[in-house]
């Protein structure tokens, strides 16, 4: 999967937005949104609620989560979890950095919330990175990786497979190898846990 | 210009359990719900190593009803609002078939032979391929087969002329992958050692593919 497709299935996303202009409800295949009223908030898929930002045909208004102090919250259980704690959004990153680039003037105080949330995601990632590290030398071919985001997966994709599909292949060379000697009546000196060092 | 939403009755939906429940509607099926299983096929397709079965009736339901849309779009305004709005949606519906498809043929071109050598020992309902794709498939094999007979094979000594079993390129069904449990799923076999695992609803794991392919195949899961 490519980051792009990432975005596209993220902008699927209800976001709130204050439409200036009135309009009927629109049914789209993928739902009906509106009736659209000037003044009035409605959700819209993120797609949509960019373009019509783009067109100045509203304001978005940032979800929930967008605020300093429970970022702030976020942050801090996030640094003392040892597991991954529950985002607020499936999609924060994608949001943020679609919301924040195309309306930075509805979002108060941007450039913190920013700064906050890029702090989470390298947080995340750095406890991805040594957990990836502890599960190859614990020699795992499962985990669970719950509360894990897809951009966040898609950061260590195709690496983390790519090397466990290596690693499972070098072990089942070295079970068929082993299997062989054994048959062939040679020493079992030949043993797998030599390699595995 | 939405009364349309509503597909008429279909035949072959029942792999789907979740319309069992819909005692009224049981033979309905809205286009919302076509363009999430389309989209929830597609993302399968994108992360799984083999062809996964052929979803030629939904995309069928899907090209429907995008063709419908778009004839009550044409009396519209260019720059009418609604005409913008559902234009925007109907590329991103359209994008998706198409990456969809798109997928399956570099699947198709790249393990063209193992796919129609699985797809001979396969029952007519749980064939993987359209029947468009396995003529494609074909034609595909044979073009190739009869490309290399001219440029190299036939210069070669006939030791090596007769290994086409040898040049079969098989997916690797043990590759890793990131699923999401859409149910309650217990006791799935995790690892090499028989090593059980029960998957909670919404819970997300990295996992041998062959190991939970049948998930997949009966939507208890789905690739991420």
């Amino acid at each position: 999967m490519e980051p792009c497709i990432i975005e596209f299935i993220g902008e699927k996303s209800i976001i709130g937005i204050v439409p200036n202009f009135s309009f009927e409800p629109l049914h789209l295949i993928s739902g009906s949104v509106g009736p659209f009223r000037a003044g009035l908030p409605v959700h819209v898929p993120l797609w949509l609620g960019i373009h019509l930002r783009k067109q100045q045909k509203c304001r978005i208004v940032p979800p929930e989560w967008m605020e300093i102090e429970l970022l702030e919250e976020i942050k801090e259980a996030e640094k003392k979890s040892k597991f991954f704690t529950k985002m607020p959004s499936e999609h924060y990153m994608v949001e943020a950095q679609l919301i924040m680039s195309t309306a930075p003037d509805d979002v108060p105080k941007c450039e913190e919330l920013r700064t906050i949330i890029k702090d989470i995601f390298d947080i995340r990632e750095a406890k991805l990175r040594t957990s990836i590290d502890a599960f190859i030398k614990g020699e795992g071919t499962y985990a669970k990786l719950d509360n894990l985001t897809l951009l966040e997966m898609h950061t260590v994709r195709p690496i983390l497979p790519h090397s466990l599909d290596h690693i499972a292949r070098y072990q089942r060379t070295a079970m068929a190898t082993q299997r062989d000697t054994s048959t062939l009546g040679l020493s079992n000196s030949m043993n797998t846990s030599h390699f595995s060092q | 210009m939405s009364e349309g939403d509503i597909i008429p009755p279909l035949s072959d939906t029942e792999q789907n359990e979740d319309f069992d429940d819909e005692v009224d509607e049981e033979e309905l099926i809205t286009a919302q719900k076509v363009l999430e299983i389309v989209e929830t096929a597609w993302k399968n397709e994108l992360c799984a190593p083999e062809i996964l079965q052929h979803q030629t009736d939904m995309l069928e339901l899907m090209l429907g009803q995008v063709a419908h849309m778009e004839e009550n779009m044409k009396d519209l305004d260019k720059n009418d609002f609604r005409f913008i709005v559902h234009q925007m949606e109907l590329e991103r519906i359209r994008y998706v078939m198409a990456s969809y498809l798109r997928c399956r043929l570099q699947k198709i071109e790249t393990y063209t032979r193992h796919i129609l050598n699985e797809e001979e020992t396969r029952e007519v309902a749980e064939k993987r391929l359209s029947p468009e794709e396995f003529k494609y498939a074909q034609e595909f094999a044979e073009n190739v087969e009869q490309y290399f007979q001219q440029v190299a094979l036939q210069y070669m000594p006939n030791m090596q002329r007769a290994e086409a079993e040898q040049r079969i390129v098989r997916p690797n069904l043990m590759s890793h992958v990131f699923i999401k449990a859409n149910v309650d799923v217990p006791s799935v076999v995790v690892g090499v050692d028989d090593e059980e695992v029960d998957l909670t609803a919404g819970s997300q794991h990295i996992i041998p593919y062959q190991l939970v392919s049948d998930l997949i195949y009966k939507n208890q899961a789905q690739l991420i």
